[in-house]
């Protein structure tokens, strides 16, 4: 019985293995890099000191100005955040839930499906708290970012409050 | 949660002690109280601590059986994985209850048995039921059953309704356990799990390195190295379905003082995972009152298809659909070396039967393929204290 049992089991679990497990996500179809400078300078200047998101280790990990830089002759505040750490910056957002990032560009979910929105605005538990309250100016700019409908408008006005405090790009 | 199954899987084994040195004891009602607290630690820097309760009625002339159990897994992590995120030392307390009850006056059975556990980012509840079937004068005794286990996997401090995962499980098992003679029986076991769900942990994130540096990441690949040549971090996603199946071997012999107790187990699921586990447990007689034995385990797996140490990827329009950062689906083996004893304070005689039993075990597991580590070894303890009425 044993000798019979073991080989129809192992000649199971050959037939269900699935090779189509190590397919890849290539769809491009993700938030636009062209419009990313705003929502990565906000990101940056609200998440990413050295502390929080700019620490080397953190899986979302941000560079740029007033954080951690990419380049090892940057400081934190010089030069302001260059295009290669905003392409950096770009890869990592979009990349945390690129599955999900992909549902939103599409207009299929809400941007509240993934947890960069969530732990900006706070909804969701986030050390740093709710840096992007729901309806602000900056959650506007993000969400609108993801979902493909840029908003300049409401970017700078976001962007600003920064600039003033000196702690932008 | 593995850890907390392993846990769980070595008190049952423990009470399974108890029960096989006091069942049948004794004819009428045979009521049971027992408290235990098990320790668990390794060394990925996590520590399980027990505490537990439970109570059970057994009727042997009306075929009636029933009890219940509740516990607290507090448990407190600083593991790799939580260091790599850079988090800190992470603690929470699961609780977890169960009940079961069984009718079987003859011939034909039912049994049926539920469970709940709660932890601040995990909800888990199910039931089953079974159908059981004595034949050839109780020399064959059969069991087939079903069952349907629903989990919500959330995170800890955001309530479900902001986010959770569904997880459900149904449950085909069946056995058939046969006396051979008065010293020896044998029974064969399958089970079938069948997952619909997103089972990934929200907290795990997944280094991917370009194809021109992975080389550079072997396995047990440090923290720094990691770090310094991942590019991207996405958080795991595992497949949405799984379905598992366990075929489990068993057979039990009694020497003159001497009881053996030996186990096979092989599993396979959809996810590529092919393991063998093997137990071996002595039970010996050391007076009217003290019984003890050691025990040994060995388990090996292969790995899940999808599973890498470290995933490739060239950028954010390639990763690979499925990644996980679990190493305990990776190709993996360890072994297990243990004993336990017990000692009926006071025995069958009295009115009143009281037994303290100990378990240590030890266990060393070898990962082929993994990032930070390659070894673990932990200990677990379980003291328990049991009085029969």
């Amino acid at each position: 019985m044993r000798n019979l049992l073991l080989p129809a089991a192992l000649l199971l679990f050959e037939a269900c293995n699935d090779d189509g497990l190590l397919v890849r996500t290539t769809s491009s179809d993700l938030p636009r890099r062209e419009s990313f400078d705003a929502v990565g300078s906000l990101l940056v200047a609200s998440c990413g000191s050295l502390d929080c998101h700019g620490a080397a280790p953190r899986s979302f990990r941000l560079r740029g100005f007033g954080g951690r830089r990419l380049a090892p002759e940057h400081t934190p505040d010089d030069p302001a955040t260059t295009a290669a750490e905003l392409s950096f910056d770009y890869d990592l957002t979009v990349s945390v839930e690129p599955e999900l990032v992909r549902r939103v560009a599409r207009a299929e979910v809400t941007p509240e499906i993934l947890t960069l929105v969530r732990k900006a605005r706070g909804t969701e538990a986030h050390v740093g708290g709710g840096l992007m309250p729901t309806g602000s100016a900056a959650d506007r700019c993000l969400v609108a970012w993801l979902a493909r409908h840029d908003d300049p408008a409401v970017c700078a006005a976001a962007l600003s409050p920064i600039a003033d405090a000196g702690v932008g790009p | 949660m593995q850890l907390i199954d392993s846990v769980d899987a070595r008190r049952t084994a423990l009470f399974s002690i108890a029960s096989l040195g006091t069942a049948g004891c004794h004819d009428g009602l045979v009521t049971r109280a027992s408290s235990e607290v098990a320790g668990y630690s390794d060394s990925f820097a996590t520590t399980v601590v027990s505490p537990s309760i439970g109570a059970r009625v057994d009727s042997a002339t009306s075929g009636f059986s029933g009890g219940a159990r509740y516990l607290a897994d507090v448990v407190s992590t600083a593991s790799p994985d939580i260091v790599a995120t850079a988090s800190p030392r992470w603690s929470e307390t699961r609780h977890a209850g169960s009940a079961f009850t069984q009718y079987k006056p003859g011939a034909l059975g039912v049994s049926a048995a539920g469970s709940f556990s709660y932890s601040p980012d995990y909800v888990s509840r199910g039931g089953t039921g079974a159908f059981l079937v004595d034949a050839d004068d109780k020399h064959w005794s059969f069991s087939i059953g079903g069952g349907y286990n629903r989990d919500s996997i959330g995170r800890t401090n955001t309530p479900l309704s902001v986010f959770s995962r569904t997880l459900d499980v149904a449950i085909l098992s069946g056995g058939a356990t046969r006396i051979v003679d008065e010293r020896t029986w044998v029974n064969v076991t399958t089970d079938v799990f069948v997952e619909r769900g997103d089972p990934s942990k929200p907290y795990r994130y997944v280094p991917l390195f370009a194809p021109d540096a992975v080389s550079g990441i072997g396995s047990g690949a440090s923290l720094a190295r990691v770090t310094a040549a991942k590019i991207l971090q996405p958080l795991e996603q595992l497949p949405l379905a799984r379905d598992r199946v366990a075929v489990t071997f068993r057979i039990a012999h009694r020497f003159d003082r001497t009881t053996l107790r030996a186990e096979e187990r092989v599993y396979g699921d959809t996810w590529g995972i092919l393991a063998s586990t093997t137990d071996v447990r002595l039970y010996l007689d050391a007076g009217e009152r003290l019984s003890w034995g050691p025990s040994a385990r060995a388990n090996a797996q292969s790995g899940a298809t999808f599973y890498s140490h470290a995933y490739t990827s060239t950028g954010p329009t390639d990763v690979p659909t499925f990644r996980t950062g679990d190493r305990e689906l990776g190709p993996l083996v360890s072994a297990s070396l243990g004993g336990r004893a017990r000692y009926e304070i006071a025995g069958d005689g009295e009115k009143v039967g009281l037994a303290i039993g100990l378990l240590v075990d030890g266990t060393l597991t070898h990962f082929f393929q993994a990032l930070y580590v390659t070894e673990r070894v932990s200990g677990l303890g379980v003291l328990s204290l049991e009085a029969r009425f």
